[in-house]
């Protein structure tokens, strides 16, 4: 039997998330609710910086779970994602055995027998001794159940998602030389993409899909109100809120993510600035381009005067 | 609300989206109902949570289904009705008629499925009796000029005002606009298909809503690429971009011997040499295509989207080729090959036509190929691939056949993709079938299927 986490109704997930300090909204749990009941990979797709991959990591914690992570970037492939033979231990065992095969070779008498014997030894070379285990094959041998994070898979070319399909849907590798391997538990898989590039309708297929938008004001003022332990008053919330939504409203190139707003007031709060304050250099953490930020600072500043 | 009351209304969702062509599996529904009798929802909001994350599958899908989901709420009994008129029902119908009576009479046919069908397959025979065996080739655009396709895209922008007078907020509009818009792609390509249907069987027996799921992406391979809607255009770039990465990888993994892991014998045996033993190991490098490839493009009116997908495959594919430089033309001719390199795909083909000064100006091959034989003749070499992207309408001018001869003789081989089919090349200011004899590899690319096959041989070495 393969041991799995599974959650009793959606509400729970919530609650469990903000215990580990992730503000949920009903679609979000409800998608976890459903890929952890069926038992199917989730695909979070979205925005850069809206929290894809900060929700793995707080599903890990709340569930008290490894959080195993596979960084996805151009050029990956199976050596860098399932597994390895560790070539250059293999060649360093092979040259120093090579005097024992004299000895274990010394009483046979013809060839054959001598092939009989090596036989024997077949496995050694492509056994487990010899196998780097990359994060995949780490997630399913696993004993305990670990959440899987394959980030930014839009990143990885279009084969490697063939290579993923046998561990998505079936929960197992195969490895030639050595056999198939069954996942002891299935891991809560969770597959992150920004988009950059179309992912094919077979990987898509085999997941839950989950659509993360910027979050509406009232959920962004609890996000920040838990990031900052609730320590700030409220008017400190609506003066942060009333900022943003003016700086939000200017024709900006890069639009502030929620980790950078996030970011922000966590710097405001802990230097103490208020309204009249603020400075160029304070907008740094959340506006990542200098005309962005005069535009921004300008806005504010006007708004002072009136 | 009952288990069986959301049972019904997930299957009859389910329903609506294959009938709309979006791939939904049983298996999805099954989970859906699973997942129904798990949660037991009481609302119709608590239900669509639960059938959105399971049957989307992009985040168009995702929206949309949340939509139609909404929408199949609000018009819950008369919900056929509103399937065939796509929502339209809420404009006023007087208003349609005067201000777009084109689109007015699009949605009385989709109304009567069977009615437009026959209106088709009349107008077909009529094109048949007048044109004979072309019908069969460029019936597609006889068609839509019968139908008079091209009238709706400015009648959108006038019912948008006359709706923006009426009272209408602008979300609605916009609403609106967006399901004209689909309604026509939707037309369009069952006028394809038709067409497709008519040239494969003489009887003229197909039917215009078949039952099996339609993928959008299939159908749009075989449309003439010249005669595309804004919708239509976005999805083939995007066709294209993915075509390029699978082409580029191909090369790549033959290249890079993805078998060994791009382990390099030779390289590990150089590294090691100092040593008695093998330890650190050598990977191969990636190899580039060797010859150079020389591309000279039409960027004139009738070629422009050609040169748009070209210039998108191009893009993608820019760093296999050791050598490469890009030309467009119209009346003269410009190198590009430092903006290919530069710039990404979808800021490219904006720049492209935002900088040739003369795009306004008639293609002019002689002039052209004048200009290149002077200033970039020494660009070549026996090696050189050129490839020129044309229909070889020449507007009566010099065809520049005696430049064409010189370049023949010092390239390895001449390319010429043009998306005129062959009794055109007599016709009119068409050259091509004087181009025809210096060409060495010859495509006709009016598809996007076409266009694939062209492609592939360009890249063969």
């Amino acid at each position: 039997m393969q041991k799995t986490h599974k959650f009793k109704s959606p509400e729970e997930i919530t609650d469990l998330l903000r215990k580990a300090n992730y503000i949920s909204s009903d679609d979000i749990s409800m998608a976890v609710y459903i890929a952890s009941v069926l038992s199917k990979p989730l695909l979070v797709e979205g925005p850069p910086g809206v929290g894809k991959t900060e929700l793995a990591k707080a599903i890990s914690q709340s569930l008290n779970m490894e959080l195993i992570r596979l960084q996805c970037y151009e050029g990956i492939d199976d050596t860098k994602a399932i597994y390895e033979w560790e070539y250059s231990k293999q060649l360093l065992y092979a040259q120093i055995l090579k005097d024992k095969i004299d000895d274990i070779l010394q009483d046979t008498k013809d060839l054959s027998s001598a092939m009989d014997k090596l036989k024997k030894f077949n496995s050694t070379f492509f056994s487990e001794e010899f196998l780097i285990k990359r994060p995949l094959l780490r997630a399913i041998s696993s004993s305990e159940p670990v959440v899987l994070l394959i980030d930014e898979v839009d990143k990885s070319e279009p084969s490697f998602e063939a290579l993923l399909l046998e561990v998505l849907s079936d929960y197992q590798i195969t490895i030639p030389e050595i056999g198939t391997i069954k996942a002891m538990s299935i891991p809560f898989v969770i597959l992150t993409s920004n988009n950059a590039r179309e992912l094919s309708d077979e990987l898509r297929r085999r997941c839950i899909y989950l659509y993360m938008n910027m979050p509406d004001s009232s959920r962004q003022m609890d996000i920040i109100k838990t990031k900052l332990n609730g320590l700030v008053s409220e008017d400190f919330l609506n003066t942060i809120n009333s900022m943003l939504s003016l700086i939000n409203a200017q024709d900006l190139k890069r639009p502030p993510s929620l980790s950078e707003i996030i970011d922000w007031s966590v710097s405001m709060a802990s230097a103490g600035v208020d309204r009249s304050g603020i400075t160029i250099s304070s907008l740094g953490s959340l506006l990542k381009d200098s005309s962005d930020q005069q535009k921004a600072f300008n806005a504010l500043w006007k708004s002072k005067n009136q | 609300m009952e288990i069986k009351e959301s049972v019904e209304f997930t299957t009859r969702v389910y329903n609506f989206l294959s009938g709309f062509g979006m791939p939904v599996s049983s298996v999805e529904l099954s989970q859906t109902l699973l997942m129904i009798n798990q949660l037991k929802p009481e609302t119709y909001d608590d239900l669509a949570q639960i059938i959105v994350p399971i049957m989307a599958r992009s985040k168009d899908q995702y929206f949309l289904i949340q939509e139609i989901i909404t929408f199949l709420i609000e018009t819950s009994d008369e919900w056929k009705n509103v399937h065939n008129t796509f929502g339209l029902i809420h404009i006023d119908p007087l208003i349609l008629k005067e201000v777009a009576p084109t689109i007015a009479r699009l949605i009385d046919w989709l109304n009567h499925p069977d009615q437009f069908y026959k209106h088709l397959q009349s107008l077909y025979m009529q094109l048949r009796a007048r044109y004979g065996d072309r019908t069969l080739n460029s019936g597609y655009m006889l068609l839509s000029d019968a139908l008079e396709l091209d009238k709706p895209e400015k009648e959108l922008i006038s019912l948008s005002k006359a709706l923006q007078l009426a009272g209408w907020c602008p979300e609605d509009i916009k609403r609106i606009t967006t399901t004209i818009e689909d309604m026509l792609v939707f037309i369009r390509r069952n006028i394809s298909e038709f067409i497709l249907n008519a040239s494969r069987v003489s009887g003229l027996e197909t039917s215009l809503h078949s039952n099996e799921p339609k993928s959008g992406e299939r159908e749009l391979w075989n449309i003439p690429l010249s005669f595309l809607s804004k919708k239509d255009i976005d999805t083939i770039t995007q066709i294209i971009r993915k075509m390029a990465l699978r082409f580029r990888e191909d090369i790549k993994r033959r290249q890079y011997g993805i078998l060994t892991h791009g382990i390099s014998i030779r390289q590990t045996f150089r590294l090691n040499a100092g040593r008695d033993m093998l330890i650190q190991l050598g990977y191969s490098k990636i190899k580039k295509l060797e010859s150079p490839l020389i591309v000279l493009c039409d960027i004139s009116g009738s070629m422009r989207n050609y040169a748009r997908f070209f210039m998108q495959f191009i893009s993608v594919v820019k760093d296999i080729f050791k050598k490469l430089r890009v030309f467009v033309f119209v009346s003269g001719i410009e190198d590009v090959s430092l903006l290919v390199k530069t710039k990404p795909a979808d800021e490219l083909i904006d720049r492209i036509f935002a900088d040739y000064k003369e795009a306004r100006t008639y293609t002019d091959y002689g002039n052209t190929l004048r200009q290149f034989t002077n200033k970039y003749l020494g660009l070549i070499t026996s090696k050189t691939r050129v490839l020129i992207i044309g229909d070889g309408r020449t507007n009566y001018q010099y065809p520049g056949d005696q430049e064409l001869a010189i370049l023949k003789k010092r390239v390895k081989d001449i390319f010429w993709f043009t998306p005129d089919e062959q009794y055109n090349w007599f016709i009119g200011d068409s050259e091509m079938n004087l181009y025809s004899q210096y060409a060495d590899r010859l495509f006709i690319v009016r598809t996007l299927g076409e266009l694939k096959i062209a492609l592939q041989s360009l890249l063969e070495n």
